[in-house]
């Protein structure tokens, strides 16, 4: 069932999206997590689940889920969705890393309105280790001191990030914590310890 | 002619007595089916409506850094309907620069959904957002 609005893309194609248009914002913003699923430090449930569909691609990678366990009622459908793919990549992820029938554990956000989104703080794959899927909350938990307690794999791209969207004060902590380099960027793992 | 104006007078007629039916059992109890059922089961409470705000985030592709398309779920199919409030297209580069904004029904979720596209090998950037009228 759909009800296409579509806007043929020919030359002169402008003016009309421009009479179909019903909002006039020129917003810019990127795509906004937090807006969607609340800040970087906020709280996360546990769930289980079953990868039903997986679509890689851009602007963002997403899965259906299938809950299976943990915080929300087993057999409920949930989107699962994450970064773009060379973000993913980024991170450590590869597409051939999940496959359709796979069991996941997330400690993930659910959407602020009740719609069922999920964006995972850490995903683990069948018997893998819980590997992170956001840098900035390893940061936040990082200086608070938490982190190792998750037993949440660091990303690859922790090493070298900027820390400034983890908020000043975990950049201030994590500074004291001499894990931040003379460039401003995020030491991981911590001076003499190998991961 | 005449025979199509007649024809499309007949569909208007019953699809009028159907909604009647529909509509004048449910909230008034009338009909003699509908009117058992309200007897045994008390008064029929007629539905309350809301019109959801726009998502807080737009369907969005900007294909100047990737196309793709962007799904976002709005509301359960079961007791709603949506439709688009918003479609903005930016840079549109050539005839074969393809994009949409498009609501239906997800399958998977049983979710109503709005759907921001750039096809592959596009460079614009589109926009989508849409509300909905929800009864409960």
């Amino acid at each position: 069932m759909q009800a296409h609005a579509s806007a043929a893309s020919r030359f002169g194609a402008n003016a009309l999206a421009a009479a179909l248009t019903l909002s006039a914002s020129l917003a810019t913003a990127h795509h906004n997590s937090q807006a969607e699923f609340g800040p970087f430090g906020g709280p996360t449930i546990y769930v289980e689940g079953k990868i039903v569909d997986i679509h890689w691609g851009n602007p963002h990678i997403s899965m259906d889920i299938e809950i299976t366990g943990g915080a929300l009622p087993a057999g409920e459908k949930w989107r699962l969705v994450s970064h773009p793919i060379r973000i993913m990549e980024e991170y450590g992820f590869q597409s051939s890393d999940f496959a359709v029938g796979d069991t996941v554990k997330l400690h993930t956000w659910t959407h602020v309105r009740k719609q069922p989104l999920m964006w995972p703080r850490a995903i683990q794959i069948n018997d893998g280790p819980m590997r992170s899927n956001l840098r900035f909350t390893d940061m936040i938990d990082i200086a608070n001191g938490t982190f190792e307690s998750l037993n949440i794999q660091a990303p690859l791209n922790l090493n070298g990030s900027p820390p400034q969207r983890a908020g000043p004060e975990t950049v201030a902590k994590l500074k004291e914590m001499g894990l931040i380099d003379a460039n401003g960027l995020m030491i991981w793992p911590p001076p003499g310890r190998t991961d | 002619m005449i025979r199509q104006v007649f024809f499309g007078a007949g569909i208007v007629v019953a699809v009028s007595v159907i909604v009647w039916q529909i509509v004048g059992g449910r909230f008034a109890g009338g009909g003699g089916a509908h009117e058992a059922a309200a007897t045994s089961a008390g008064p029929v409470r007629a539905p309350a409506f809301r019109v959801t705000d726009e998502l807080i985030e737009d369907g969005w592709v900007d294909a100047t850094r990737a196309a793709g398309a962007d799904q976002k779920p709005l509301e359960h199919s079961a007791n709603s309907i949506c439709f688009l409030t918003k479609i903005e297209i930016k840079g549109i580069q050539s005839p074969e620069d393809a994009n949409s904004c498009t609501i239906g029904i997800d399958e998977f979720t049983g979710y109503w959904q709005v759907t921001a596209e750039v096809a592959e090998g596009g460079h614009s950037a589109v926009r989508c957002n849409a509300r909905c009228l929800v009864w409960e």
